[in-house]
């Protein structure tokens, strides 16, 4: 049970955080202390966290719940390297990025709250499950980024890779397979959690990434087939199994992204 | 007598809460000041399921968001929506005053979708209607953005693996209308695929965006459209003309074509009735990013049917709210080249095709 103070701050001497009409709290009750980088977890997090993963009893089912409540509730913003489709997130580098999360729950002018890329659906997980004390997820990165090859890259090469059939999160039922430079999930140990696509199945029904195993089973699955630039040209294409595919999550146990309530930095 | 008091007290505390919800503008008290990592301070405020910022450099910021606000529909004016507020933060309307300033308000259908995935069963509405106007410095800037809008859309479409039948759906500047009209200075439209359909237009320095989630109906977001355009011509500095677009009777030409309040006809000596039927809702909602714990109920209402129908003599035509089509008295189906949509209260269509349809030889103004 976590006891979170929501009057005001800062908290005055000696007054202990229970809830009275003056001086309101708020009672989450969670698996386990909340874990970085949501410790302190944020309680507009909780509010969604606890709400979505209640009645989970162990910390796989609430990574799995929560999972599922990101992919059907938050939207997916399929794009390229451009301020709208850059999303909540800034700052990326091979270890890591910046995650606006304030933003990300309020919205913009011009994007609205809950949607965002790979990276921004990634994060937001990682903030979600380690909130409610379940499991220490980090995100993670199909390959690097300077093995990656966007349409504005000065040098014209790299990697994107294709997915398999998917329904991306939010919005209305759909399939199709998605470019992308790279893809950004959420992993403990070797698996893997994904709330930016439903993969479709042959027979129609969708599965999810809930902890499926990452080299073995997840990358089959995500990757229909790799394509490599060079000078803004495809040149080759490489199938998932194949030894010179570029697969190489990085880093390599992953990255916790750094979580601020500052303004994403935009108009004005 | 102190029983008496007590409900007086009360009364007047309702009513006291009634008059705040229905201002537009959030009281001194509900502001903060924040600053970026910049140093630009700035105000920010959660009031009433919107949320608010104001930059310290903008004069007048009030009266900007007042016009800027009105561009958009009112929560009972689009027939079947209403501003629900969103289940996950509790907002419905987002609104900046700045340099470059914006307002963008999401409309949720009353009708909801059942989905199950795995053992969770969820509702969500059909289809969602999200329209931003923003205000940019010039034209041009507005222009770039447009065409920033478009380029963008391209490549995210030449990124996605299509099949054959969705080959069409490729975004197109300047074309691509479901009526086949021109829109405003410019626009861009995005057919459908990921994440939504998207309508976009520029008009002197304001760039619209209508995008549709859910079941789409490009029809009605065009529609939408339309009235936002017609919206933006009672402001002649927004649009940039050096005259003012609106005559005084209220009629305007969209790309070409005259509109006006239907109420006009009345002038030629026509019967005009509106019928508009309208709901109450209310919904019990958590705002995420507030301070207090607590969930809010929300109210509002909604507009189930508005139809206008102008009859003269034995002759009559029925138009309803963001539709293309007039009924008339002898069973046709008239299209129309621009919609019938809502504007203060009045329905406004297009005068001559419907003069034309009514067989009246006069002018209606």
């Amino acid at each position: 049970m976590l006891l979170v103070w929501t009057g005001f701050w800062p908290l005055p001497v000696g007054v202990m955080p229970y809830s009275t009409v003056n001086t309101p709290s708020e009672v989450f009750v969670v698996l386990d202390a909340p874990k970085a980088p949501m410790s302190p977890a944020w309680v507009s997090v909780l509010r969604l966290s606890c709400s979505w993963a209640q009645q989970s009893t162990t910390a796989l089912r609430a990574a799995e719940l929560l999972t599922l409540k990101i992919w059907l509730h938050c939207v997916y913003l399929q794009g390229v390297p451009d301020e709208i489709a850059q999303a909540f997130t800034r700052r990326h580098s091979e270890t890591g990025e910046t995650f606006y999360l304030r933003s990300f729950l309020r919205g913009t002018q011009r994007i609205p709250a809950f949607h965002g890329q790979c990276n921004d659906l990634a994060d937001f997980l990682v903030c979600a499950v380690t909130s409610v004390g379940a499991l220490p997820l980090r995100s993670q990165r199909t390959y690097r980024l300077d093995a990656a090859y966007f349409q504005n890259d000065a040098d014209g090469g790299g990697w994107q890779l294709v997915t398999g059939v998917v329904d991306p999160a939010g919005a209305a039922p759909q399939n199709f397979a998605l470019t992308v430079s790279y893809h950004q999930f959420a992993i403990y140990q070797d698996k893997v959690w994904d709330a930016s696509y439903g993969f479709i199945k042959t027979d129609g029904s969708i599965v999810h990434s809930i902890g499926w195993s990452r080299d073995s089973y997840y990358k089959p699955v995500l990757v229909r087939r790799f394509v490599r630039w060079e000078n803004h040209a495809p040149q080759q294409e490489v199938r998932p199994s194949d030894p010179e595919n570029p697969w190489n999550p990085t880093p390599d146990n992953g990255f916790l992204p750094v979580i601020t309530a500052e303004d994403l930095p935009e108009a004005n | 007598m102190f029983v008496r008091n007590l409900l007086v007290f009360g009364l007047l505390v309702i009513l006291l809460a009634e008059c705040t919800n229905a201002q537009p503008l959030p009281p001194s008290d509900a502001w903060e000041l924040r600053t970026k990592q910049s140093g630009t301070r700035y105000h920010e405020a959660i009031w009433n399921h919107s949320h608010w910022l104001k930059y310290a450099d903008v004069p007048d910021a009030d009266n900007v968001a007042l016009v800027g606000l009105n561009l958009l529909y009112a929560e009972d004016e689009i027939p079947h929506f209403s501003s629900f507020p969103s289940d996950l933060n509790g907002l419905h309307t987002w609104v900046s005053v700045g340099k470059v300033s914006g307002f963008r308000k999401t409309y949720s259908a009353a009708e909801m979708r059942y989905r199950q995935v795995g053992e969770l069963e969820e509702f969500t509405p059909v289809r969602q209607l999200d329209i931003s106007v923003e205000l940019l410095p010039s034209a041009d800037s507005a222009r770039t953005s447009l065409e920033g809008i478009y380029r963008n859309r391209l490549l995210n479409y030449q990124s996605r693996t299509v099949s054959p039948s969705e080959a069409h759906d490729v975004p197109i500047l300047n074309s691509g209308l479901p009526s086949g009209s021109k829109l405003g200075d410019a626009f861009v439209v995005c057919p459908d695929y990921s994440p939504a359909p998207l309508i976009a237009f520029q008009a002197g320095r304001a760039l619209v965006r209508v995008q549709m989630t859910g079941d789409t109906d490009l029809d009605l977001a065009e529609a939408v459209a339309w009235g936002i355009f017609y919206r933006l011509q009672h402001h002649r500095e927004l649009v940039c003309q050096r005259t003012p677009p609106v005559r005084p009777d209220g009629t305007v030409d969209l790309n070409g074509v005259k509109v006006g309040a239907l109420t006009l006809f009345r002038e030629a000596g026509c019967a005009v009735q509106e019928d508009r039927e309208r709901l109450s809702w209310s919904r019990k909602v958590r705002v995420l990013l507030s301070k207090s714990p607590l969930p809010v109920i929300a109210k509002g209402t909604m507009c189930t049917r508005w139809t206008a129908r102008v009859t003269w003599g034995q002759r009559w035509v029925e138009l309803e709210a963001f539709g293309w089509e007039m009924k008339t008295w002898d069973g046709r189906t008239v299209r129309l080249s621009r919609p019938a949509f809502p504007y203060k209260r009045q329905l406004v269509a297009p005068l001559d095709e419907v003069r034309k349809a009514l067989g009246l030889t006069v002018q209606a103004q």
